[in-house]
């Protein structure tokens, strides 16, 4: 079944769309989840913000667009994961997640679409291995080590490289008229 | 000033990196997962027959969700009571589980628009898509029927994969298919019998004969599903608005005289607008206007035509804007109603998606019914013989390994399972990627896909007491050298070849290890050598070693 039809299914209520999208996004999904929770959460509160994240798939079904499905239900499965993070009190613990700026009037920071644009042109204008290693860790909330262990890096290798790419972003955020800069 | 950089990225979307967790399993969250939605009201054909147990698994799995581990444990005592009793107040449970607070279902639709409610889905108001008269009458009276059906449903009573009522109505049991045929019968309508899914919507227009009836926004439109009576739905269109402003919406044709099922959803009554809009070309159109949505009906000679918006007031649209819409549809052009769907081209097309898909027609198995359970999946349980346990385990050393192995060891294994392989590793300890996953299962002579915690078999004769041993790696485990493209039995995929642990045949059984090269997942296809009665195993062997001569030459 293609992921085209799947949608088709998914989008009329019908048996199997649905199911599709479970059996190929599961493992994919689940870790994003386990990349936020795995180390605060029990396999349990895992398995249920995984199940969380297709029933949201499901009710918000005729929104998603062809070729986006994987990108929307990793969005979904972190910011689900990241909501039962903090009913739970606790926070991502990312390293290094604080990014200085220059001190500029607050009125000056950009909102909604304009600031998520300067960071997607942050992001994309790093170069590989440095994006994904930025994606992984502040996107997917991955450690460090555990973003060494899967690209078989050293996580010295890894912090180096998650510091150059806050240095990219800085600079994009503050120079090139990104919508920082006043 | 400092930001947060995760925060930042809040609305980034990735859809770049492959994240894999190899412990995940499909078939838990599939059941799990479809048992909340259930619980919200949809599928509704599931609802219900959520056995006991199962339900109070659910629901305790929701309460745990709330209270954590330990909470959880001190009200395990009483937990069936308890969990039942949230049960029968409501959905709280259910709520609660997808992280929603629980809040009163809208039970009413907005003043004028009466005619068209349905029910509740969730927190969200169910529209019919078929207008004030019998068709709506009868869609109703479906609807109330599944809600107050309290007949048992019995597994020997499911309908077979291809049913019409199964494939365009999703009732999966014969007692419920009757209930929709004596309501159909009542009002004089017929049934959908066929329907097809289409690429493009040319391809849609063309199998209807219909010439293009919207202004069109450039949009990736996709999802069309029709059926053999003409009736159609067109998901994730988008309407251009004449100042260039594009609506995302779902379209959807219901043609009279068939009993179909089209619903949409709405928000709150309580802030909608409604009204009803002539449209330029004189039909009339009634307009729901929620903060989240909006809705836009019509009936017309043939058809009931309904438009559903994803953005409403919150996002800027104006009562005056869906008028503006209204007039740009074609609603005569709508109105030319053809049958495109020939059942045979139906029948061809669900006969290659079974093949391609197996797992997804486990009822296509000639396996007896009872096994089968609606979820679409065979339980180990119902496969093993008497005395035998399934287990399955996550491990990350090869200490794990080997205490999980003397453990399963000293199980008692009856009948003639004396099949048994320690396979030696090569994996590293520290490699927390890897994991085993023993299984003793049921085997068929034809294709399985064995996870887990199920078996999923079709086309084949099931027999026992044979076990199977695998351990698992992901993709990424292994190195290039160690991975060959093949194909076998239809599925393309990597062929695993270690000195120690890979596909092979030998006296004893066929044994085929390999990734999809897209999902990298897992398939091992195991069984024992006198278990190959079909032309097609042996097939599917040769094909398995002819691929790895190839790859040796």
């Amino acid at each position: 079944m293609t992921e085209k039809r799947a949608l088709a299914l998914l989008q009329a209520d019908r048996p199997g769309g649905l199911e599709w999208f479970i059996d190929e996004y599961t493992p994919y999904v689940s870790a994003v989840v386990r990349g936020i929770l795995g180390r605060a959460m029990p396999e349990q509160d895992i398995e249920e913000t995984v199940s969380d994240t297709f029933v949201t798939l499901w009710r918000s079904r005729t929104k998603v667009r062809p070729g986006q499905a994987k990108g929307y239900l990793g969005a979904i499965a972190r910011s689900r994961a990241l909501n039962r993070l903090r009913l739970a009190g606790s926070d991502l613990a990312l390293e290094e997640d604080i990014l200085i700026l220059p001190e500029e009037d607050p009125e000056a920071l950009a909102e909604g679409r304009e600031r998520d644009e300067a960071v997607r042109r942050a992001v994309q204008s790093l170069s590989e291995p440095d994006r994904e290693i930025f994606v992984r860790h502040y996107y997917y909330g991955q450690s460090a080590s555990d973003v060494a262990a899967e690209l078989g890096m050293t996580p010295e290798a890894v912090r180096q490289r998650l510091k150059r790419g806050r240095d990219r972003l800085r600079t994009m955020l503050t120079e090139g008229g990104n919508g920082y800069d006043r | 000033m400092t930001v947060n950089i995760s925060e930042l990225m809040e609305n980034y979307r990735d859809d770049e990196y492959a994240l894999f967790d190899p412990a995940a399993d499909p078939a838990h969250i599939r059941a799990l997962t479809l048992e909340k939605i259930a619980l919200l009201g949809g599928y509704s054909h599931r609802r219900r027959h959520i056995g006991r147990a199962l339900r109070i698994a659910l629901i305790a799995a929701a309460l745990a969700a709330l209270l954590g581990a330990t909470a959880y444990a001190i009200y395990q005592r009483d937990l069936a009571d308890r969990v039942l009793e949230e049960r029968e107040n409501g959905l709280s449970a259910a709520y609660s589980a997808v992280g929603e607070a629980p809040s009163a279902p809208p039970t009413a639709a907005p003043a004028g628009a009466e005619q068209y409610a349905l029910g509740t889905e969730g927190d969200q108001s169910q529209y019919s898509c078929l207008g004030k008269n019998r068709e709506y009458e009868a869609q109703k009276a479906w609807h109330d029927a599944q809600a107050a059906s309290d007949e048992p449903l019995d597994a020997r009573d499911l309908l077979d994969y291809a049913d019409p009522h199964r494939l365009n109505y999703g009732v999966a049991y014969g007692v419920l298919a009757e209930k929709l045929d004596t309501i159909a019968a009542r009002y004089g309508l017929r049934l959908w019998q066929s329907s097809a899914c289409y690429d493009t919507e040319a391809e849609l227009l063309s199998a209807l004969g219909l010439e293009s009836f919207y202004p069109a926004a450039p949009d990736e439109r996709h999802a069309y599903i029709a059926y053999d009576d003409g009736s159609f739905q067109i998901s994730g269109a988008s309407l251009a608005l004449p100042d260039g402003q594009a609506l995302g919406c779902n379209i959807i044709r219901a043609v009279r005289g068939t009993l179909s099922d089209f619903l949409v959803l709405g928000g709150d009554p309580a802030q909608a607008q409604f009204e009803t809009y002539a449209a330029a070309g004189g039909t009339e159109t009634d307009l729901a206007l929620w903060p989240e949505g909006a809705l836009l009906f019509a009936d017309t000679e043939n058809c009931h035509v309904t438009f559903w918006f994803y953005d409403g007031t919150d996002a800027g649209l104006t009562m005056d804007e869906l008028r503006q819409a209204a007039d740009s549809i074609d609603f005569a052009a709508l109105d030319t109603v053809n049958a495109p769907v020939a059942a045979e081209n139906v029948a061809a097309d669900l006969e290659q998606d079974i093949r391609e898909n197996p797992g997804l027609y486990p009822e296509a198995s000639g396996k007896a019914r009872q096994v089968y359970d609606e979820l679409g999946d065979y339980s180990l349980d119902a496969l093993l013989p008497e005395g035998w346990k399934y287990e399955g385990s996550s491990v990350g050393t090869a200490e794990d390994v080997a205490e999980h192995f003397e453990r399963l060891e000293g199980q008692k294994t009856p009948g003639e399972a004396d099949y048994y392989d320690m396979l030696t590793l090569s994996y590293s300890p520290e490699d927390s990627q890897a994991y085993a996953t023993y299984q003793w299962v049921s085997l068929t002579y034809e294709r399985y896909w064995a996870g887990p915690d199920r078996a999923v078999i079709r086309n084949g004769q099931a027999f026992q007491n044979r076990r199977v041993t695998s351990i698992s790696f992901p993709v990424s485990y292994y190195g290039e050298e160690d991975l060959t493209l093949c194909t076998v039995g239809g599925f393309d995929g990597y062929c695993i070849q270690t000195d120690d642990y890979g596909g092979h045949v030998d006296s004893q059984g066929v044994y085929i290890t390999w990734y999809d090269t897209t999902k990298e997942l897992l398939f091992t296809l195991a069984a024992p050598a006198d278990a190959f009665t079909t032309r097609q195993a042996l097939d599917l062997a040769e094909t398995f070693a002819a691929s790895i001569r190839d790859t040796q030459n």
